[in-house]
């Protein structure tokens, strides 16, 4: 029984990665030649070799300025959806209680609520909060829209842990904390690497909400690339796309090489 | 905390314990003592709550009424992590993220052991189930008798009041099935633990137990001796449970004390044993052991005195060390008999259609009423 089949995370990883890839691919052969052009204009197969529109990216402290805010909504975002999807997910697998189905599916509506309609409803509850064009409203929006991706697959993966694991670590002297710390964790952690994979991923792309939460001086990524190609349509974007594919591709084979080691565990 | 002198075993008591699934009853007032040292097994078909009764001990349930006492304290509120007990589970439920050694230390590690100390302990557990060598394997490196005792090992380890086994070798083919129980059987000696075990295999709870406990619909319907269970079943439940036997249906001719005769349906009138409370008149069904059963040619002296009734070997089933005579026996039906081959089978004095004459000891006939509850699961 060395070859055992993979846990539903490891399943779910390795699907969402080939499907990432074979998504970045196409676009990829594109984007990064484009990315080294001489020429302002966006032609193909570019005719020369340069770095001007990486060092154009340095020159625009607007750019660096969305970064920040996009990397800083989508780790925080990530880590609140984290906490609560893990323990959503415990409560969800682990108990029934009245209107549990009801919840559940409240959980997940924004994977199916159209984009826009979540963005209306949003900024209309934010507003009112003092919370539009702050930090905190674009970390609360993305919370609502990462966590049914975190929740699904610690749902799934939870659902796959045998149940008398914990009962044997209860019979050998673990409390409820231990035993989740020391057994229920490790088992669960290639499901929430593939959460939190998405999660940052989702949060980072995120564009429709988003604009109805930025404004002057608080500006995401794609909304400020955005902008920029409204007045510019230079390389400019192809370097930051090429910037954002590297980042993306270290993130997907370090978390592979993670959960890779964890797949030797079943 | 169960308290405890470490390598001191400890009683287990249940009172009256009973345990539902929402509507479904899985155990119904469930009373046992069991001794300190001793190891008793939970015997009894699918579903009749054998499984519940050793999660109730553990704590991984909580009866609905009941009291249960580890040693002298009461238990029922004490959550598992505090009993003090080791459980071997059907599945093992050995954890395939720590290596064999992690998942050996594990009850060591919660209990605050640790360093050199917990690595000699856990050494030690692995060569007592003669896995020395094998610590920084994975489960799932490992064979099915190996997972077993590991996870035996695991369960031990950290010297446990009580040692509770849930069929931890049905997944087992039968030779290690058999090996296995005579390890359980003397680590369970070695380290002077109590333990209850539960299964579905008859055979196996004979031979490992110092009490065999019978279970049948979340209730004891016996409990005893293996020898007490098998040759004195008290009910027919029992009786069909424990082991294959003859059956012949009569009414009771001459009863009111402990032996009495028995007219078969059939026409003959045989000795049997009787239930208490069986009188003259009551229908019964007569169970007889095959290996209770003797056959003799019929020109040979019959071995015992008493009764003994002409028929007709009509096939014989070899078995190796014993063959199963099928003997017509007129006035009394069909009777197997269960011969050890002291000589060569081939030798022929007891060949299919010769002429014989059966007979059984009339303590080894055992009556039971016909429509007794317990009769319906005839084998
Ligand atoms: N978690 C549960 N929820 C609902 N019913 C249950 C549950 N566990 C057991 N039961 C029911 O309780 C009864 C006793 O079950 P139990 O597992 O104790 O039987 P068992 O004697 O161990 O049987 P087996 O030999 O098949 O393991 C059965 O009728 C079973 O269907
Ligand atoms: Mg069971």
């Amino acid at each position: 029984m060395t070859a055992s089949p993979p846990r539903p995370g490891e399943r779910l990883l390795a699907g969402y990665v080939g499907l990432v890839l074979l998504f970045l691919a196409l676009p990829v052969l594109i984007v990064i030649p484009l990315a080294f052009s001489t020429d302002a204009s966006l032609i193909f197969p570019p005719r020369g070799f340069s770095l001007k529109w990486f060092a154009n990216i340095l020159e625009r402290p607007e750019f660096a300025s969305a970064f920040r805010v996009s990397a800083t909504v989508a780790v925080v975002a990530t880590s609140i959806s984290l906490v609560v999807g893990t323990l959503a997910a415990l409560a969800f697998v682990r108990y029934r209680f009245p209107g549990r189905d009801t919840l559940l599916l409240v959980f997940m509506t924004p994977l199916i609520f159209p984009a826009i309609v979540l963005a209306a409803a949003l900024a209309l509850v934010l507003s009112p909060l003092g919370l539009l064009r702050s930090i905190a409203g674009l970390v609360c929006a993305h919370v609502v829209l990462t966590l049914p991706y975190m929740l699904r697959t610690a749902i799934a993966t939870l659902s796959e842990i045998d149940r008398s694991l914990e009962e044997a670590a209860q019979t050998l002297g673990a409390n409820r904390w231990r035993t989740f710390r020391h057994v229920t964790l490790p088992l669960l952690r290639p499901g929430l690497l593939a959460g939190i994979t998405f999660s940052l991923i989702i949060s980072f792309d995120e564009f429709t909400v988003s604009m109805f939460l930025v404004g002057p001086g608080l500006m995401t990524l794609p909304l400020e690339m955005y902008n920029y190609s409204e007045f510019t349509l230079d390389p400019t974007l192809a370097a930051i796309s090429t910037i954002l594919l590297g980042l993306t591709t270290i993130a997907i084979v370090v978390i592979e090489k993670l959960v890779g080691l964890g797949r030797q565990f079943s | 905390m169960v308290d405890q002198i470490r390598g001191e075993p400890v009683g287990v008591e249940l009172t009256r314990v009973a345990k539902s699934y929402g509507a479904v009853p899985a155990v119904r007032g469930v009373s046992l003592a069991i001794e300190p040292g001793e190891i008793v097994s939970l015997l009894g078909p699918s579903g009749c709550g054998k499984t519940t009764t050793l999660r109730i001990v553990a704590g991984l349930e909580r009866p609905d009424a009941g009291e249960i006492r580890i040693g002298r304290a009461l238990v029922n509120t004490l959550p598992p992590w505090k009993r003090n007990i080791g459980m071997v589970f059907q599945s093992y439920a050995l954890f395939p993220h720590m290596t064999v050694a992690e998942n050996v230390a594990f009850g060591l590690r919660m209990r605050g052991v640790a360093g050199a100390t917990m690595d000699q302990e856990v050494a030690a557990a692995l060569a007592q189930v003669r896995l020395g060598g094998f610590g920084e394997r994975r489960p799932s490196e490992l064979s099915g008798g190996q997972r077993q005792r590991v996870a035996l090992a695991r369960a031990i380890v950290t010297r446990p009041s009580v040692l509770l086994l849930d069929e931890p070798l049905a997944a087992l083919d039968r030779q290690l099935r058999e090996s296995m129980q005579i390890e359980i059987r003397e680590i369970q000696r070695a380290v002077g633990i109590t333990a209850i075990f539960v299964t579905h295999d008859q055979e196996e709870a004979l031979t490992l137990s110092d009490r065999v406990v019978v279970m049948e619909d979340g209730r004891i319907v016996q409990s005893g001796t293996p020898a007490e269970i098998y040759e004195r079943p008290r009910t027919r439940f029992v009786s069909d449970f424990v082991g294959f036997s003859n059956v012949l249906d009569g009414r009771v001719a001459e009863g009111g004390r402990e032996l009495g005769t028995v007219t078969l349906t059939a026409g003959r009138l045989v000795p049997v044993s009787l239930a208490p409370d069986i009188a003259p008149g009551d229908e019964v069904d007569v169970v007889v052991r095959p290996e209770k059963v003797w056959v003799a040619a019929a020109h040979e002296a019959v071995p015992t005195a008493g009764h003994a009734f002409p028929g007709t070997i009509t096939h014989s089933v070899y078995m190796g060390a014993l063959t199963y005579h099928h003997v017509a026996v007129e006035g009394v039906g069909r009777v197997v008999a269960m011969v050890p081959n002291v000589e060569p089978a081939t030798s022929g004095t007891l060949a299919v259609g010769s002429a014989v004459l059966v007979g059984w000891r009339p303590e080894s006939a055992l009556a039971f009423r016909r429509n007794d509850p317990g009769a319906r699961a005839a084998s």
